[in-house]
């Protein structure tokens, strides 16, 4: 009896209820990443990307300034017999602290880009628009000497990496300064171990102040600190920071394939000659490739968001998955790449100097897998087509804007 | 030009009242109909069976059966209601009719005695008050055409709410109950009639110390005290008019120490009870006054004219916890506690603030004031022409409201688990405002009876003018528009016991007037159809309904991050649709004792018609075909009692199944729904005598612990497991 009237009413209610038009239809789906986890992957961002990669580099960099580190222990053995060995010590302990950086560096949001970017350069200055200055730095290492000498009034161009790199790998101990300035003339008469101990000494003071700075973009993003990391999580602040991230890949376009090899091997307009090699990253060390090679892991990082949610997650949540696999295989091919190179970038490009045109590199970079002539120019062909995704597939599926000054591409 | 007419209207209808002599005599009123017809929306009992369309009257036994203080418990008993609980209390009850947003049951009608009774129903419709439904001798649901006599808000339906009417001979009462948490309910009641004059004095106070458990200790309870009196003059019949006052005023207020702070999930599922300490300042108080008069005049021609002048006062101030100032969402920190340790943290009480972005507990006093006012004039005619009998009803109301916004944030660090004030007292405010609103309604309705058919013609104009000045900003907007709202109904007694009945009518909600100069009110067209069964002891009644609106409202409160308070967000085209059905059956035994049984049950399924990204966090993104959220799609109610003349025990099941908390479709996401659940409620009464009746209710039987919701912010509980018993004592 009761099963009979509940199938009455069910069938009652069948007839008698209202019915909606649920269809979905195709014409009015939100072209998005519907249900995908934007704030899960910015705290993917946050805690398994970018807070480690700036831990990486407090903690290799205080190895060179720690009182018993790399550095202290050179300047303790100048004029003995460990000399050599602490220093090439101290120079694997700085390529190890830049290659921190150079993958930190392919994160360019937030604090790091704070006030002009003052964090960035302050540990980093290629790219702050204002060369090296060695001269200044040959005057600071003087200065120095004075008890009142406050290095972080120094500019960018003589602090950072990028100074400390001069001051360990620079072999020539004569000072670069023009003959009138005052502070540097007395340099070339001192004794060469006083001006390695001089030089050894400043850069001791220089790697504190790198780790002062890299402890700051550290605190920025701590709850302690700025805590910049709920800013950067909060989805109010997620399309500024979703853009910020999605803009920060483009580092490997805008710094990487074009200021760090398109110029100094001529295929990117701004290298009036055949190659630039003053143009190129890192020249005292000759580790350029080394700093690509953190580059393209920082930007793989970036695009993948670790072993967490990232823009590779968006892709294939919206179908896409043979961009990622392009991805992925042009990184590959190009870390391979640089990993079998046994000439750095100066050396490359002394041969493409030497066979007077451009004709092989250009080759190489057109054709990155079948001609490899010049690696270098192949690893750009290689870069290019990373770039060339970037700025078509990624953007449209991701639904990103190109960040500025990446608007043209006349490669 | 319908303004004009409407303002004629007024001067002439009300100039012709004034002129007619007011005798001393009258026809001699029912003295045994206790309950005005003019308060009443639906005609009662009786006139709710006969409707040509949807209608619910739950009476004067239904409210005293459990000695219900929660409105929504009693508005259960009807199909087609949608509730999001809060507070566990029904403070501020969250009422949706039909689909219609339950939100502080801003897209409802809700009137006392036909009396518009929320604090301003078109500048600010959210309910902040609502009478207490202990005091009532009825409430009324009316949907369907039937509900476009009661504007503004006719997308859904309304409700009455039927105050204690002056008696025709002294009578009186004190209740009082006791229970669990602290609850006391105390209620005195006097009433007398001398000569053609009565009146009635009704006191009512009731309150808990609450079932939550606040960190460190501190209240989370509340009580309530109402007084009302109501002054009834019915002259002599010497002459051939029929006249009858009712003045009523009253005074409400409240204290409660109610947040809209929940839990994470992790913590709803140890301690459901639990409320962070950063709620540890939150406190609502408010004061509601009322002076209603309601003036009914019987012409000899038959014409019965009823005019209603009303002012309402609700002042409120609710300070509390509304975030981390410069901080993350904290509906998203409670969603992902993961993610947000730090901002958990200091909610627990477990971090303290340090001198960071974001690490301040906002707590924020929502200082507002309502007033709404008003003069109502309606007229009933029969007249019989051939075989149809017309039964024609007019009526035209004027009505103004207003709220004054002063929303004013404080910060607190958090430290050692306890609140300490910033010193910062010149924080910007968040919300200083005054929106006002100027309407004019007009109705008309035929009812048409031709042997076993009635046909139900009406329409309803509203000409609205709305006015928001914003002191922050230094802006003042105004709108106006004019809407026509045709409704129509029939019913044909198929047999006797048999009624068959089908509706169609336009529904509309106003925008508010923080809606800008771009006026975006909501519409739809709602059908119902259904049939009502009746004989001795069995009512049943099955409707079909759908609604399809042409421009959902979402309305953004404090409540909602993402979006400035009272900003509004269209949703375009979606569809609700459904089918109610309730039963009543009473079985006599010969002993003496009866059985009856009532079930109610409501199907619902909606979908947007369109897709869009909204700013309305409780949409978002939203595809064609997704559901509402907050629109379960089951919610039925089972009871069943054992009585005679002395006993009564009564048995309720209340179920409600999943309800999505943001617009989707498909499966239910973990975290993104609220889980369905089942409460049993018992109560049993004793009639000691005619004069004292004991009562005793245990609510939530089997203690079941579930989320309600996850708004405004945060997991709540369904109440635990509660004991009252109480006495009353009539004379």
């Amino acid at each position: 009896m009761i099963q009979i009237a509940r199938h009455i009413l069910l069938i009652a209610l069948a007839v008698f209820s209202g019915c909606v038009n649920s269809d979905s239809g195709d014409s009015n789906e939100v072209p998005t990443s519907e249900g995908f986890d934007f704030v899960g992957m910015m705290a993917s961002y946050a805690d398994g990307v970018l807070l480690p990669s700036y831990e990486r580099l407090e903690s290799t960099i205080e190895v060179l300034s720690e009182p018993t580190g790399a550095i202290a222990n050179y300047c303790g053995s100048i004029s003995t017999a460990d000399e050599g060995v602490m220093l090439d010590a101290a120079r694997i302990a700085w390529q190890e602290a830049m290659s921190s950086w150079q993958e930190a560096e392919a994160y360019l949001v937030g604090p790091v880009m704070d006030n002009g970017g003052s964090i960035r350069n302050s540990i980093y200055s290629f790219f702050s628009g204002s060369p090296l200055s060695t001269c200044a730095i040959d005057q600071a290492v003087m200065l120095a000497q004075n008890p009142s000498f406050d290095l972080t009034n120094r500019s960018f161009n003589q602090r950072g990496l990028d100074a400390l790199e001069y001051l360990l790998f620079n072999e020539d101990l004569t000072h670069t300064c023009p003959a009138q300035i005052v502070e540097t003339q007395t340099w070339n008469i001192q004794p060469a171990e006083q001006r390695k101990l001089l030089r050894c000494e400043y850069a001791f003071d220089l790697a504190e102040d790198v780790v002062l700075s890299a402890d700051g973009l550290g605190v920025a993003w701590q709850s302690s600190g700025g805590n910049f990391r709920t800013e950067f999580i909060n989805p109010e602040n997620l399309a500024d920071n979703f853009q910020q991230l999605s803009d920060a890949l483009f580092y490997i376009e805008l710094s990487t394939k074009d200021a760090k090899l398109g110029v100094p091997t001529g295929i990117k307009d701004g290298c009036s000659q055949l190659t630039c090699p003053e143009a190129s990253e890192s020249r005292f060390s000759d580790t350029a490739l080394e700093n690509i090679r953190s580059n393209l892991i920082g930007f793989r990082e970036l695009l993948t968001g670790g072993a967490g949610l990232g823009f590779d997650d968006i892709i294939i949540a919206e179908g896409f998955p043979e961009v990622n696999n392009n991805f992925h295989t042009n990184i590959e091919a190009a870390i391979t790449l640089i990993d079998s190179m046994d000439m750095s970038l100066l050396d490359q490009l002394a041969i493409i100097e030497g066979s007077g045109s451009d004709a092989s590199c250009l080759n190489s970079a057109a054709n990155p897998e079948t001609v490899q002539m010049i690696p270098v120019c192949s690893l750009h062909g290689f870069l290019k087509r990373i770039t060339d995704s970037l700025r078509t597939e990624f953007i449209v599926i991701v639904n990103v804007d190109l960040p500025d000054g990446a608007a043209g591409d006349n490669d | 030009m319908i303004r004009l007419f409407m303002k004629q209207f007024v001067v002439v209808f009300t100039a012709g009242i004034l002129q007619l002599q007011i005798p001393a005599y009258a026809q001699g009123a029912d003295e045994t109909d206790d309950v005005l017809d003019v308060v009443l929306v639906t005609g009662g009992r009786e006139g709710v069976r006969k409707l040509a369309g949807a209608a619910t009257y739950i009476d004067e036994a239904e409210i005293q059966e459990l000695d219900d203080t929660d409105l929504t418990d009693l508005l259960a008993r009807s199909p087609g209601i949608y509730i999001r609980h809060e507070d566990g209390y029904g403070l501020r009850p969250n009422i949706g009719i039909r689909g219609a947003a339950a939100e502080r049951s801003q897209k409802i009608t809700v009137m006392e005695d036909g009396i518009l009774i929320t604090p301003a129903p078109y500048s600010a419709p959210a309910a902040y008050y609502l009478p207490n439904v202990n005091r009532m001798r009825a409430v009324e649901v009316v949907k369907g055409p039937s509900a476009i006599r009661f504007g503004p808000h006719s997308v859904g339906g309304a409700i009455n709410l039927v105050s204690i009417p002056v008696p025709t001979k002294r009578t009186g009462a004190i209740e009082a109950s006791f229970g669990t948490d602290n609850y006391q309910k105390y209620r005195g009641l006097l009433g007398d009639r001398i000569g053609n004059a009565g009146y009635t004095i009704d006191l009512l106070r009731y309150g808990a110390d609450g079932f939550k458990e606040l960190d460190g200790g501190g209240n989370t309870g509340f009580t309530r005290n109402d007084v009302n009196v109501s002054l009834d003059w019915r002259p002599e019949s010497n002459w051939s008019l029929e006249h009858h006052l009712q003045f009523k005023i009253g005074y409400a207020d409240e204290i409660s120490d109610e947040t809209y702070l929940g839990l994470t999930d992790g913590d709803f599922a140890i301690t459901p009870d639990r409320r962070y300490v950063s709620s540890k300042l939150d406190r609502f108080a408010s004061e509601h006054s009322q002076a209603h008069l309601i003036y009914s005049l019987g012409l000899p021609s038959g014409i019965q004219v009823v005019t209603k002048g009303y002012v309402n006062r609700f002042n409120r101030d609710w300070n509390k916890f509304d975030g981390l100032i410069g901080g993350p969402s904290v509906k998203l920190v409670l969603a992902r506690p993961d993610i947000f340790p730090t901002e958990i943290g200091l909610l627990q009480g477990e971090v303290d603030s340090l001198d960071a972005g974001g690490q301040l507990i906002d707590v924020t006093n929502n200082s507002r004031q309502y007033g709404s006012e008003g003069l109502d004039i309606s007229a009933q005619y029969d007249l019989v022409l051939g075989s149809f009998k017309h039964r024609l009803n007019a009526g035209l109301r004027y009505h103004h409201d207003y709220v004054d916004r002063d929303h004013h944030q404080r910060g607190y660090e958090m430290i050692g688990g306890d609140l300490v004030f910033d010193g910062d007292s010149n924080r910007q405010k968040k919300v200083f405002n005054n929106a006002s609103t100027d309407a004019f309604a007009f109705f008309l309705n035929d009812e048409i009876t031709f042997e076993r058919w009635t046909l139900n013609a009406g329409v309803r104009v509203e000409s609205i003018d709305r006015k928001l000045e914003d002191f922050l900003e230094d802006t003042l907007t105004s709108n106006d528009e004019t809407v026509v709202l045709p409704g129509i109904s029939a019913h044909w007694q198929w047999r006797d016991k048999v009624g068959i009945f089908a509706g169609i009518h336009k529904g509309f909600s106003p925008a508010a007037p923080a809606a800008g100069s771009v006026v975006n009110s909501e519409e739809s067209t709602n059908f119902e159809y259904g049939l009502r069964y009746e004989n001795t002891n069995t009512h049943i009644e099955l409707i079909g309904f759908f609604s399809d609106y042409s421009n959902l409202i979402g309305r953004c409160r404090v409540s909602d991050f993402g979006c400035v308070p009272g900003e509004e967000f269209s949703a375009g085209d979606v569809q609700i649709a459904g089918a109610e059905f309730s039963l009543n059956y009473i079985h006599d035994f010969a002993s003496g004792w009866s059985l009856p049984v009532a079930l109610v049950y409501t199907y619902t399924e909606s979908a947007f018609q369109t897709g869009f990204q909204s700013g309305f966090p409780q949409w978002g993104t939203v595809n064609t075909g997704d559901e509402l959220p907050y629109t379960p799609e089951n919610i039925a109610r089972f009871q069943a009692g054992l009585e005679n003349d002395s006993f009564s025990l009564t048995a309720t099941v209340k179920f409600v199944s999943e309800m999505r908390e943001v617009a989707g479709r498909g499966d239910l996401e973990v975290g993104m729904f609220t889980p369905s659940y089942t409460i049993l409620d018992l109560g049993g009464k004793w009639a000691l005598n005619e004069s004292w009746n004991l009562l005793a209710v245990i609510e939530n039987v089997g203690d079941q612990r579930e989320i309600v919701s996850r708004r405004p912010i945060g997991a709540r509980p369904t109440p635990p497991r509660l004991y009252r018993v109480g006495f009353r004592y009539d004379f």
